[in-house]
């Protein structure tokens, strides 16, 4: 089920919030925790039931491992089996990922290397497996390392489950969702909880349905038209496209973060402005920040601690860890050359921090900002093929056409070879500079408008503000009703 | 209170001459410690105090002070 569908709207979440509001009235946690339970597993199974059994299998194997570790833990005495129960469980969430998500492409580069062919029937991606694997992997590492806090079953399987993070995320331990639960259910709803969960869930709602899927049209059609785009028109979808991700993402994680306030639950923040960045190691510090702290505290810090002590050994460690943070995201050279080609970039950035060169702040954020635009492109292109005959329309494989507003004062550059006229002919119906207009304008909204997250946290309950998010809300449903197709979050796809 | 050894195994990772810290530093108000240089400043902890911090701990890890606690807590070779 979509956070942006009617059905999620008008009858999920209006049913489950006031059961739920109804029963922390009883000051007992663990009827919330049984409501809340069946309703994220009624979520995810709404769109195809089929995949819960996978879901409650993961979350049960994963249980029985945990509790198995911390008995040994406990033991103290059973190092070695310990270690055997523990690489099991890593090696059982390892495979269930890897048989839903890259054994048709490793089989697939398996037959290109060999020439043999092996065919394994296409599977269909159950949603939200590389996320609900991730921070079950993270409760079994910590268990692992002696984390003493645990939990029972159905505290384990409602954190797990719980609905607002269980497709996308943000990624977070689920160790800290179950600690919230004890704390929170117990005592009656907050109205503010409410309030500022609602706040962020509108802003999400019109993150999305306003202005991603508004540029998902020009950047759909874009894509598909890759090898036939003039200059200006390949550079305007490669932003609608980078904007369209954010916008699409953060708008998901402000809807995911304001549902887990709504429910009492504090979720991590994923978004902080993140193309204001400067250089890529600050972007890797604003953007999927989540998935960035799972990335250096669960695959760099031990990649860095097994390899020797030095720069350069670590920075081979961020440059794995960043190929392993691509691969995560789908089964895919263009993923693994995206991750790549942020791995090296980071890299670059940190040998250029140990010298006393310094660029200026328009020279470094333009920099960075052009690096994210064109690893973008791999990154959405469906393989590298796609992704060169793109870059070649971006560096002007079909000259350069600039819109006919310019003609009186860049005229000049007829001499060179520039044309005139109309330029968005491939993913504009009308052939109009909508798309580029669009693009540049909510580029300056994503770096000068302030983080959402810190705009609710600021909130004062004054009349100025019910009437922004009365607004905000409106917009975001005006747009649901009028929408005829609702379209799915982008990050569904990892 | 954050000691003279662990400050000055901070100072030489960071290639720092000198920087006031206290228990509440954060690792962003520190020029130059990052995700690379946390893991140089927690390999060269390691190494000078003769003991080995888990993952957990160095994740829920958030300031210099949580630092110091954590090597107080652990049986670890004094300064010689």
């Amino acid at each position: 089920m979509l956070f942006s569908s009617k059905e999620f709207l008008f009858l999920f979440l209006p049913i489950v919030a006031i059961v739920f509001v109804m029963l922390r009235r009883f000051g007992n946690y663990r009827l919330c925790q049984v409501w809340i339970m069946s309703a994220s597993l009624f979520f995810y199974g709404w769109s195809d039931i089929r995949q819960v059994p996978i879901l409650l299998g993961s979350v049960i194997f994963n249980y029985v491992i945990c509790s198995w570790l911390y008995r040994l833990n406990a033991a103290e005495t059973k190092v070695f089996l310990a270690r055997m129960v523990f690489w099991t469980g890593i090696i059982g969430n390892l495979a269930l990922l890897g048989y839903y998500k890259y054994a048709v492409w490793l089989t697939g580069v398996y037959s290109q290397l060999t020439g043999l062919t092996v065919a394994l029937p296409e599977v269909l991606l159950p949603i939200g497996i590389s996320f609900y694997t991730i921070m079950q992997i993270m409760v079994l590492v910590d268990a692992y390392e002696g984390d003493t806090e645990r939990a029972g079953f159905m505290e384990y399987l409602t954190s797990v489950t719980f609905f607002p993070c269980l497709l996308s995320g943000p990624i977070l331990q689920p160790t800290a969702v179950w600690s919230q639960i004890r704390e929170q259910w117990s005592k009656p709803s907050k109205a503010e909880q409410f309030v500022g969960g609602i706040s962020l869930f509108s802003i999400g709602l019109v993150k999305k349905i306003a202005i991603a899927d508004s540029l998902a049209q020009w950047a759909n059609s874009g894509f598909e038209m890759a090898g036939s785009l003039t200059m200006v028109e390949a550079w305007t979808v490669a932003l609608c496209y980078t904007l369209q991700l954010y916008f699409d993402f953060s708008g998901y994680t402000d809807m995911a973060v304001g549902l887990g306030r709504m429910f009492g639950i504090s979720l991590p923040v994923n978004f902080n402005t993140p193309f204001r960045s400067r250089n890529l190691i600050e972007f890797w510090q604003r953007w999927h920040m989540s998935l960035s702290s799972f990335i250096t505290g669960y695959v760099y810090i031990p990649i860095a601690r097994w390899l020797p002590t030095g720069f350069g050994w670590s920075l081979q460690a961020i440059l794995a860890a960043m190929l392993i943070s691509g691969l995560w995201h789908g089964a895919n050279w263009t993923f693994v050359v995206w991750g790549g080609l942020h791995g090296l970039a980071i890299v670059v950035n940190h040998l250029w921090a140990r010298t006393n060169i310094r660029l200026g702040a328009a020279a470094s954020w333009s920099l960075t900002f052009l690096f994210i635009l064109l690893t973008f492109v791999i990154f959405r292109a469906k393989n590298i093929d796609a992704a060169i005959t793109m870059y070649k329309d971006l560096f002007g494989q079909h000259g350069l056409i600039l819109p006919a507003v310019l003609a009186d004062k860049l005229g000049f550059l007829n001499t060179l070879g520039v044309k005139f006229g109309a330029c968005m002919t491939h993913i504009d119906p009308g052939m109009t500079n909508r798309p580029l207009v669009f693009g540049l304008t909510f580029l300056i909204f994503a770096v000068f408008f302030q983080n959402s997250n810190k705009f609710v946290e600021d909130m004062q309950p004054t009349l100025e503000t019910a009437i922004i998010i009365a607004v905000v809300f409106s917009v975001g449903l005006f747009h649901l009703i009028s929408a005829t197709h609702i379209s799915e979050f982008l990050y569904f796809q990892f | 209170m954050i000691e003279e050894r662990l400050k000055a195994i901070i100072l030489r990772v960071l290639r720092l001459d000198d920087f006031t810290f206290n228990d509440d530093t954060k690792a962003f108000q520190v020029p130059g410690w990052d995700s690379l240089s946390h893991m140089m400043i927690i390999t060269a902890v390691e190494k000078e105090y003769c003991i080995r911090l888990r993952n957990v701990e160095i994740i829920k890890m958030k300031s210099v002070g949580d630092l110091q606690a954590l090597i107080d807590s652990k049986p670890h070779k004094r300064s010689s």
